[in-house]
């Protein structure tokens, strides 16, 4: 049980624990960092491959969007299209003021069909978000498979400003949304948007989200969307952390900046084939005297493609040693990376709180500490160089006062990091 | 309504179960359904209930299995229930769990099957639209177990709105009818319209 990854055929994920040390020091009262490790299963195999998806394709046709960025985003559009099969339904939806079904939810066969009637899309004038995801909603749930992925993927580059506005409303009713079912991914386009209302989306709806800057990325981020969808065999995942009272063990931090639910477990991201999630907590343990202490056990809970609620407990143990054996264990680099990174992107958040407070000179500060983390990394890899080098941009964006930019690339940043997404280029 | 009377008791092979339920099923279904072939049960059907868990399972397994009474109420129901649109899937934790007194009163009309919504993110879109103001909406209620209650709601005295389909033909719709919002829902109410509309045509 306490094995990880014993079965890579598994249908199941797994959980692997990774101490910085690998034990504890007898009668110490003292602090472990912890990286929990979820390996997703494989997504299941059928004979036509993937589950059958539903999608709303939702994109703000508001007039800051006229020219290239409405051109770029129709064509996303339709390459996301043309990687749908036979058995997938979708709809396409765009706004402004005004709602307009595009696309009422179909089956996606008629392919040449669907992409005409996209490219009629044209700009208008203010923003009716809200509207255009319930609107998108409305379609995936009238076709809600409940063994299939039901998502709503919304592009804006704007600012709701028609409508129901309120952004913790609306992420309020898109988490209840995402509780029946249907899912919710936001795409943020350009400098516009606005990324509090996007990220609140796309966290309480069970989806991603991505600021992109270049109209011409966007066709790739539809396809790693709907490739991450075909790749998935969990939603609504939640992991509970269970530290054992016997030995007075405390969680004292999660490093991930990951929303709790009800029951006060961490909202992890959907479970996706080849993505495994890491979380790193600090432990506190006081004193542990005899034995092999369990320190902590974790409950993770997920819902599968067959809509049915699985979870799964694993207990973490580690063995007491001596203070000077303790001393002579080497510490896991990986964990020690991971660890930093999360610091790294908990800081980086730290700037964007500053900023907002009108704290330039803290912000800085904030930034300048980010750098000389990513510097100090002993023997830095492809992830610490590409990180090190987005918080010197970052820190040139704020100089040059670009502030807008800054934030959402930072938010973004700190999202991707807490959710272990993948690095795309 | 034609008067056959439910058998106590009754057991039976699964031929005796599909061929009595076919001669019962007709007294329970809308008028407009009855004596229509697209309707009855034949034992491969009865089979695919039973492993599907709409049925209890039989007596005894494989070639000798015995049905009672019981497996013919459950049968009548679920067909009557699912003329009225609900999915299979939908009334699958619901037959087993109903006493016989209830499945009879359940096919003379005298209890109304509340099923639990097949579509909770529709019902949930639908009281976000109809939600008037920001405060007003509580949180979305868990979703209730299915019941049955003890006697349909009371009739309201809401007017109907009249809608014009065609000259000549309208339509009346009262304010509390419960309007078809899936694919599956609406060609069910389309075949319904059709059916009746059938039965106008052959009247001299």
């Amino acid at each position: 049980m306490t094995q990880p990854n014993a079965n890579p055929t598994s249908t199941r994920p797994t959980v692997e624990f990774r101490p910085l040390k690998p034990a504890l020091i007898a009668g110490r009262t003292q602090d472990l960092t912890l990286l929990i490790r979820v390996h997703p299963a494989p997504a299941p195999r059928r004979s036509g491959g993937r589950p059958p998806l539903n999608l709303a394709l939702v994109l703000d046709r508001s007039g800051s969007m006229a020219g290239e960025p409405l051109e770029m985003a129709k064509e996303a559009i339709v390459a996301a299209l043309r990687q749908l099969r036979p058995e997938d339904r979708v709809s396409v939806v765009s706004f402004d003021d005004e709602v307009r079904l595009d696309v009422p939810s179909v089956l996606a066969r008629d392919l040449e069909a669907l992409i005409a009637q996209v490219r009629t899309i044209t700009s208008g004038s203010s923003t009716a978000l809200y509207d255009g995801w319930m609107a998108g909603a409305t379609q995936v749930a009238t076709h809600l498979n409940p063994q299939g992925l039901n998502r709503v993927i919304l592009l804006s580059d704007g600012q709701a400003n028609h409508g129901l506005t309120d952004a913790r409303e609306i992420a309020r009713r898109v988490a209840g949304l995402s509780e029946r079912g249907v899912s919710t991914t936001t795409l943020g386009f350009g400098r516009g948007y606005d990324e509090n209302l996007l990220l609140a989306m796309a966290t309480s709806g069970d989806g991603n989200f991505e600021h992109i800057e270049q109209a011409g990325k966007l066709p790739t981020f539809f396809e790693s969307e709907l490739q991450g969808l075909s790749r998935t065999s969990g939603r609504t995942v939640s992991l509970g952390l269970e530290p054992n009272g016997e030995y007075r063990c405390e969680v004292l931090e999660v490093l991930n900046d990951l929303q709790r639910n009800g029951f006060g477990r961490l909202q992890l991201p959907n479970l996706v084939e080849g993505q495994p999630i890491n979380v790193v907590a600090r432990v506190r343990l006081t004193a542990p005297v005899q034995g092999i202490p369990g320190v902590l056990r974790t409950r993770l809970a997920w819902t599968g493609l067959d809509g049915a609620r699985q979870k799964i407990r694993m207990q973490f143990d580690l063995p007491l040693v001596g203070q000077a054996a303790y001393d002579a264990l080497p510490d896991d680099a990986e964990v020690f990376e991971t660890a930093t990174l999360l610091e790294m992107a908990k800081r980086q958040q730290r700037a964007v709180r500053a900023m907002d407070a009108g704290d330039r000179a803290g912000a800085m500060d904030h930034l300048n500490e980010v750098v000389a983390m990513g510097q100090a990394m002993p023997s830095p890899s492809a992830e610490v160089t590409a990180t090190l080098a987005e918080s010197r941009e970052l820190q040139g964006l704020y100089r040059e006062g670009e502030d807008g930019l800054a934030r959402k690339r930072a938010m973004s940043q700190a999202y991707n990091r807490s959710q272990s997404k993948p690095r795309r280029e | 309504m034609s008067g056959y009377a439910l058998p106590d008791p009754w057991t039976g092979t699964l031929d005796d179960l599909s061929q009595i339920a076919n001669t019962l099923l007709p007294q329970y279904l809308p008028l407009d359904r009855s004596g229509r072939t697209q309707d009855e049960v034949n034992p491969r059907l009865i089979r695919h209930y039973t492993t599907q868990g709409l049925l209890d399972p039989p007596l005894k397994e494989g070639r000798g299995a015995v049905y009672t009474r019981r497996h013919l109420l459950q049968l009548l129901a679920l067909r009557r229930l699912m003329v009225d649109g609900h999915s299979a899937q939908a009334l699958q934790p619901l037959l087993g769990a109903q006493s016989d007194a209830e499945l009879v009163a359940l096919l003379a009309g005298e209890l109304r099957l509340q099923v639990k919504s097949s579509n909770p993110a529709l019902d949930y879109l639908d009281t976000l639209r109809s939600a008037p103001a920001r405060k007003a909406m509580a949180a979305p209620p868990p979703l209730a177990a299915p019941m049955f209650s003890s006697a349909p709601p009371a009739p309201s005295a809401s007017p109907y709105t009249r809608l014009t389909l065609s000259p000549g033909l309208e339509l009346h719709v009262s304010r509390d009818a419960r309007l078809p919002r899936t694919p599956a829902e609406q060609d069910v109410l389309i075949k319904h319209l059709l059916a009746a509309l059938d039965t106008l045509r052959r009247k001299p």
